[in-house]
This record gives C-alpha cells, structure tokens and sequence, in this order.
C-alpha cells in the first residue's frame, strides 16, 4: 500500500458521556491517492467518521493520524490547507454569489484580517467551472436547486485546494448527468494525486469511481479492500441485512436487492 | 482579459454606492447642524452661526456633538445587528441580543432608582449591565449540554433577557411615580437630548475601536456565518472568533446604548437593506450598513427634534419608521431568509 494519508487507530467515539458508542475499535488505513467509498446502513457512524477525520470531532479513545501526525499537532489553518469538507447539505441564511460561496474555500490560506486577491478569485472561478456553475456565477446561492448546491459545496471544497477531500453522500441530490459529471471530476482530482474519500448508500456508484471500499456496521469496520474482492453480494448482504446480488453488465458492476 | 476582472464589476458597483452613501450622510450631517427650532423653526444660515453668538453655540455645542454621536449609535447599532445576524446565522436578530439591551435598561433603572440619576451613573451603569448580559449569556451558553453553540447561546440570550426584563420590572414597581418612573421611561424610550461634548469624548474612541476592529475581520465573518464543522473545515477557531467578533459589537452597542438609551429597529432593519443594495458578502454588506445605520439615526434624530416644539424621544420614531420601512421591505420581496 503506499503511503498512508489517513489512519484510524482503535477509535471508540460517543456524542454524550454515557450514550452509545457511535464508533468502536474501529480502525483503518487510507492509502495516499485513489478514492475511498464508505459503505454502510444509515446511523453506522459513516459522517461521524468523516467529522473525526476532519478534526471536527475527538475520539473518545484511540488517535487519527494525518500524514504519520497526530490532528491535533496541527493548526487549524494548516488542517484547512489539507483537508476539505463537502457536507451532503449546508443551510444557508445568506444569498451570497455562487462566486463569493467558492471563494469562502481560499479562507486557510488568508489571515484573520486579509482581504481575498485578484488570484484567490480566479482560483474560485476555476473551482465553479469545473462543476459547470461558473455561468451561474452571480446567481444567489439560495436560488439553486439541491443537487447545483451540491455542486457548489464541491467547488468551494475545490478552491481549498487540498490534498484529501472528504464528501458526505456526494450524489444523493444529483441527477444522472451531474453525477456523470461529478464522477468525472472525482478521477481528474485522482490524476492530481489526490485522495478522496466518500460516504455513500449507492453500491453502483462506489463500484464506478472508488479504488477501495469501507463497509462499516455498528461502529466497526465489517470489510474493507479493493472494489473487486469487496463490493460482492454476500457483504453487502451482510451490511444491509437486506438480500443483494451483485453482477455485471456491460463491464460494469451492477447490484439488485428485494 | 482576466475572468476576475469581469467579476469586478459589483465592486465597482459597491464603491460607487459607497460614494454616493458617504456624499448623502455628509450633506445630512450638515444639513443637521443648520436645522432646528432656533431662532424659528427650520434651517440657520452660514451668515446666523458665523454672526449670532447663540446660534453658533448651538451649532458647536448642542447640535455637533449630538449629530457625532447619532452618527456613531447608527454606525455601531447596524454593525452590531450586521454582524450578529451573520454569526448566529438567523436574520432576524438584533444587537440587542444576548441580553445586551435588557441588560442596559436593568443598569439604567437600578441607577435611576436605587444609586442617584446622575448622568454619569446611568450612563455607567447601563454599560455594566448590558456587559454582563453578555457575559452571564455567555456563560450559561457554555454550560448547556446540548445543541450546537449558536443555539446555546440563543437559548440563553432569551433567558437571560427575560430574567433583565423582570429586574427592570421590579425597579419600576419601586420607582417613585411622579420623577423617577418617568425618567426611567424617558430613558427607555430612547433619545439624544442629553449629549454633550463629555459624552462624546468618551464613547465615540470606543465605538471608533470596535467598528475599525469589526471592518478588519470583515471578510472573515463570511466564514463565521457559516455552520460550525463547515467553518471549522475551512481554517476557522469558530469558538474563539465567534467570542472576539461578538465582544467587539457588543462593547460598541453597550457604549452607545448607555448615553441613547435603547434605540429600536436601526440594527434589525440596516443590515437587510446593506444586503438588499450591497448583496450578502460582508466586506461591503458591513460598512454598507454602518453607512446607512449613520445616515437613518441621523434623519430621524433631526426628525426628533425640528418639527414639534416638544421633542420626540429618538427611540420612537426609529420605531415607528423602522417598523413601517420593514414591512415595505418585506413586501416588496426577499429580506433574506429562506423559506
């Protein structure tokens, strides 16, 4: 495996003192480069293990460690300079211009009392264009459908310019063609060397674009390897206590359920 | 051509807008100097505040320092009321909040009342509590258990307010009706009447410190107004920022609030309007508002004062034109809050 970006040692997580673990031992290694798809039912700590990859949140126990350092030996600025956020949804109060939301992306890199420069916007304007909304550009980002502000959030997390995203259900409000598109995007990042690690709850999609899969259950890591070894029915099965089958068409991993 | 320079174009938008804006509150400034009910009702000449000895100390005595000040309770009200409702995230919230204004008219009772209605102790007082609203919200936000930290800190906003509220109650309950419930009452309405050149002196560096410390960080609070995890992912100390930005605003609201009173609207309805002309980023939606907070004070204190013999007390007209411009504004389509 090469390098490791990201590693989970023996993480146990709760919300509050005495509640549920959310995370249990749970533990795993995110090789520089490649996409990570995270698999798994609703309430199994997929977000939660996305939070504590961003620092957002510590573990009870255990450590996360980013590029061999424990988070918390980084600043904040030097964690936002690294790793990015794209949220499944982020309510906003404000119409800011789709340009002004991507440019908020370019804040690790400016200082309390900086003002953004001719470069951090074209940077952002680049970001827009890369998920199709630059011509969108002025528009309010109150006056966009869910799945175009999903495309924003992406953009904005593109202007950060990091080196491991992490997107909460990327594609749950895109439609065919922006999923396409934003698959797309996803490999051209890998070109660039970057790491992207996704949850999800859409096996076809995770078969299409990940290098690896994560299949999490109960707080622990039930399976985990590269797509062809991992993504079968009997896991899948397994995870969503739901009968799946996986098969192929047209070279492409297919999957059904009851 | 650069793609950046296309975007320029709101920019220059914004700086002409900022130009015309300063040009209008400079003109009523002015105008606000020569108006008033001396010697008749309506506007003094050059010649009168050059030539007549009472109308020049009227003009440099009474009504600069007032006009100064009315310029800076517009300027720290709407930035205060700009950048709360960006940090908590909700449009309708106002500098008053977190038991800053209950506190305030607490101070101002307790003084009136209870320690002697000196001037200075009134003035001293309602600062302190307002102060310690913040502080005492602050502080039950803190240990509340549950919730993300913007909600804590609304929860205890309104606690804290409703407990000031019934402090204040108490007070008028033990004022005596004939002077000191009536002062009291004064006072809450709100009004400039009082303000001398000490006043001035003393809040206006303040209010100076805090809004050039507000417009610093302006850019910045872009990323406060965003969620907790999202601000923090992008670099944020979303606790210790939030702290900082909001001790700022509420120091320049307590300030002034102590030598106003408590002046309704300005700070709720400003920022809608920078964000109406300016659109929602606050490098320009900030000092959009502080402009037009200066310039609506200003309008409405020259309209406290000039046409009726008896003056109105600031607090009232704020209201009732505040009221009236909301509901205008309302109607007339988004004020920024998402259905």
């Amino acid at each position: 495996m090469s390098e490791a970006i990201l590693e989970f040692n023996s993480l146990s997580f709760a919300y509050q003192k005495g509640s549920p673990l959310v995370l249990e031992g749970f533990s795993m290694q995110i090789g520089r480069g490649g996409v990570v798809a995270v698999l798994g039912p609703n309430g199994t700590g997929k977000t939660t293990m996305l939070m504590l990859a961003l620092g957002w949140l510590s573990p009870d126990a255990g450590q996360v460690k980013l590029l061999g350092r424990s988070l918390d030996d980084y600043s904040r600025r030097e964690l936002g300079q690294i790793v990015s956020l794209v949220p499944q949804f982020e309510p906003t109060f404000f119409d800011f211009s789709l340009l002004d939301f991507a440019l908020l992306g370019r804040a690790p890199y400016l200082g309390s009392f900086s003002m953004p420069s001719a470069e951090d916007y074209e940077i952002a304007r680049q970001a827009l264009s890369k998920v199709g909304m630059v011509e969108k550009a002025t528009r309010s980002v109150m006056n966009i459908s869910g799945g175009e502000h999903q495309l924003v959030l992406l953009a904005r997390s593109l202007a950060q310019q990091t080196e491991l995203l992490l997107l909460d259900e990327p594609t749950s409000h895109l439609d065919i063609k922006n999923k396409s598109r934003l698959l797309a995007i996803l490999r051209e990042l890998v070109s660039e060397g970057k790491t992207i690690i996704f949850t999800t709850h859409e096996p076809d999609v995770a078969a299409m674009i990940a290098t690896s899969v994560v299949m999490v259950k109960g707080g622990r890591v039930l399976h985990a390897g590269p797509v062809a070894e991992v993504m079968t029915g009997a896991n899948l099965t397994e995870v969503y206590d739901t009968r799946i089958e996986a098969g192929e068409y047209a070279s492409r991993h297919v999957f059904f359920w009851d | 051509m650069t793609s950046f320079q296309t975007d320029s174009n709101p920019v220059r938008r914004a700086r002409l807008l900022f130009i015309g804006l300063a040009a209008l509150l400079l003109l009523v400034f002015f105008l606000s100097l020569l108006a008033g009910r001396y010697p008749s009702p309506g506007l003094l000449s050059i010649e009168q505040v050059q030539n007549d000895q009472m109308a020049h100390n009227i003009v440099f005595r009474m009504r600069l320092p007032r006009a100064l000040l009315a310029v800076a309770v517009g300027m720290s009200l709407a930035a205060a009321g700009t950048v709360m409702q960006m940090i908590f995230g909700n449009p309708l919230v106002d500098p008053g909040f977190l038991g800053v204004s209950q506190g305030a008219a607490f101070g101002a009772g307790l003084s009136i009342v209870f320690l002697g209605n000196s001037p200075w102790m009134i003035q001293a007082s309602a600062a302190f509590f307002a102060c310690l609203g913040l502080l005492i919200s602050y502080f039950v936000a803190w240990k509340i258990r549950y919730g993300s930290w913007v909600l804590r800190l609304i929860l205890a906003g309104i606690c804290v307010s409703a407990i000031f509220t019934s402090l204040l109650g108490i007070t008028k309950y033990a004022a005596d009706p004939t002077t000191q419930l009536a002062e009291l009452t004064f006072w809450l309405l709100g009004g400039l009447s009082a303000i001398t050149w000490q006043e001035v002196k003393i809040v206006v560096p303040l209010v100076l410190l805090c809004l050039t410390g507000l417009m610093l960080f302006r850019w910045r609070l872009n990323i406060l107004a965003l969620k907790d995890s999202t601000a923090f992912s992008l670099g944020a100390s979303t606790t210790r920022e939030r702290a900082f930005i909001l001790a700022l605003a509420v120091i320049a609201t307590a300030a002034v609030t102590a030598v106003s009173g408590l002046i309704a609207w300005v700070g709720l309805i400003m920022p809608h309007l920078a964000r109406r002309l300016f659109g929602a980023d606050a490098r320009f939606a900030l000092p959009g508002s502080m402009l037009l907070g200066a310039l609506s004070v200003l309008i409405c204190d020259s309209l406290s004062r000039v046409p009726f013999a008896a003056e109105i007390p600031l607090g009232i007209v704020t209201s009732l034109f505040g009221a009236l411009f909301f509901m205008a504004l309302m109607m007339s389509g988004s004020v920024g809050v998402k259905k």
